[in-house]
């Protein structure tokens, strides 16, 4: 029995707890990644869908590393995260705003603009004052483009995204 | 002379410029060629990925065919994350001739020889370049005491990455020795600081960095080097906003702060750039201390 998520098998996974006990942001998960393998086992796709651990993850790889079976967990995770990042509600939205905001700024200019991004209210330090201060002192160590940079193959960036999405309202139509 | 494009990502436009600042200058003093990659796009970082694998695959190997004129030696990429995703790029196209056809379909170019891909680390890292440093040196860091951190995108997967070890990796040990540093042996060198929770989940971000950086103390460090631009943020930010929301009596028992260096900065100071050059005027926590400490100002 195999069933495969971008090309993983989630039936290796046996269990062992490793990919957990190496976690850095398992303090703050709601299902932890063993669980995560043994809900897909199950079948339970939506639970993990639902979940906010597939938006903690950093995909740093410490649980792949270690893993005895092989399973690579940042690769199904980078999977079950593109069945959801347009999702504006549920857990990890905030994570999901920051995502769509820096694709925003890349299929704009072809690069992030990171003083946009810092504006925009993604610094989340939960205080304009404090998040107008940081802005300050990166500006002072020139540390912020004031200004996008634009690339001037942008448009050919632009057209990756139009394929991106006319393929997602295409997933629609069926 | 070698001749490597040089590819710098948005972070080394942005927070990171002391990084491409420092390192550039140290590449010309060792006779290391570079050209920047012309018209560059953003890597994706996560972004990209967990929209589409192709869009990630797409915006990585636009820039390894731009780079392709240039890079006679390969492509030099100083940013872990950037790095990361070039390098998973690369792989996906060379592996997978229907991944190949829809990338060259979508940038109406044929994609074959992309140029090899070097993270600024693995070059500076090399036998023959560690040779020169000691060589060229005019400085020491006289055995001031260094915590070397790689944090996670830089040396894993291993699959992807080449270094010599997913957990344990000694490049940025060897420089710092080079250098006449210590470099103290701490359990926290591949451990992720937080990545990008530091935009949207601070509050998890500030665990992992605090967790960092009193281990780096606890270890009884004076300093932190690190090959990444990211990491180097977040440890450096957080102990600035920590700093600035602590109230009179938290600051007055403050904890300890312990400055973070790019390793080129370290390198560029060895070879007797001063520190205004290399960029240590654009850090958040001073490092005034650590380089009094090791005989430099």
């Amino acid at each position: 029995m195999s069933m495969l998520v971008n090309g993983m098998d989630v039936y290796a996974c046996y269990q062992c707890g490793k990919c957990s006990a190496s976690c850095p942001v398992y303090f703050a998960m709601d299902i932890l990644p063993h669980q995560i393998l043994r809900l897909l086992q199950i079948g339970e796709m939506d639970q993990v869908l639902d979940c906010e651990s597939i938006w903690l993850c950093t995909l740093c790889s410490a649980c792949s590393t270690r893993c005895p079976r092989g399973v690579d967990l940042p690769v199904i995770i980078e999977e079950l995260r593109r069945a959801g990042l347009r999702r504006v509600s549920g857990p990890g939205r905030s994570q999901r705003a920051f995502h769509n905001s820096v694709l925003r700024s890349l299929e704009r200019h072809g690069r992030v603009y990171k003083a946009g991004l810092a504006v925009s209210g993604h610094l989340s330090t939960g205080s304009r004052q404090r998040d107008a201060r940081l802005v300050l002192a990166l500006l002072k160590r020139g540390k912020l483009r004031m200004w996008p940079s634009r690339i001037r193959g942008r448009l050919v960036v632009r057209g990756f995204f139009q394929r991106v999405q006319a393929g997602q309202e295409g997933e629609k139509d069926v | 002379m070698s001749n490597y494009a040089f590819y710098p990502g948005c972070s080394l436009h942005n927070t990171a410029r002391e990084s491409s600042q420092s390192l550039l200058l140290v590449m010309d003093r060792l006779g290391i060629g570079y050209d920047e990659v012309p018209d560059w796009n953003c890597c994706g970082g996560t972004s990209a990925v967990s929209l589409d694998e192709q869009l990630a695959v797409n915006l990585a190997v636009r820039n390894l065919l731009q780079a392709k004129s240039l890079a006679g030696d390969g492509l030099v990429v100083p940013c872990a994350h950037c790095y990361h995703r070039l390098m998973s790029g690369k792989r996906r196209v060379e592996s997978d001739p229907d991944m190949r056809r829809r990338v060259e379909k979508e940038l109406r170019h044929p994609v074959e020889d992309l140029p090899p891909v070097y993270n600024a680390l693995q070059v500076m890292e090399r036998a023959e370049i560690l040779e020169k440093i000691r060589l060229y040196a005019v400085k020491s860091l006289s055995g001031l005491k260094v915590a070397c951190y790689y944090g996670c995108q830089l040396v894993r997967p291993p699959r992807l990455t080449n270094f010599d070890h997913p957990e344990n990796p000694t490049g940025l040990d060897r420089i710092v020795e080079i250098l006449g540093g210590e470099a103290v042996p701490w359990p926290l060198k591949t451990e992720c600081c937080g990545g990008n929770l530091s935009f949207a989940k601070r509050d998890v971000s500030e665990k992992l960095a605090q967790r960092i950086l009193d281990m780096a103390i606890e270890c009884e460090a004076e300093c932190i080097v690190t090959a990444c631009p990211i990491c180097q943020a977040n440890l450096d930010l957080h102990q600035f906003q920590l700093f600035h929301r602590s109230t009179g009596a938290e600051a007055a028992s403050a904890r300890k702060k312990i400055p973070v260096f790019f390793f080129s900065q370290l390198i560029g100071l060895v070879l007797g750039f001063d520190s205004h050059a290399v960029g240590l005027s654009r850090h958040f926590i001073p490092a005034w201390e650590a380089l009094a400490l090791a005989g430099i100002r």
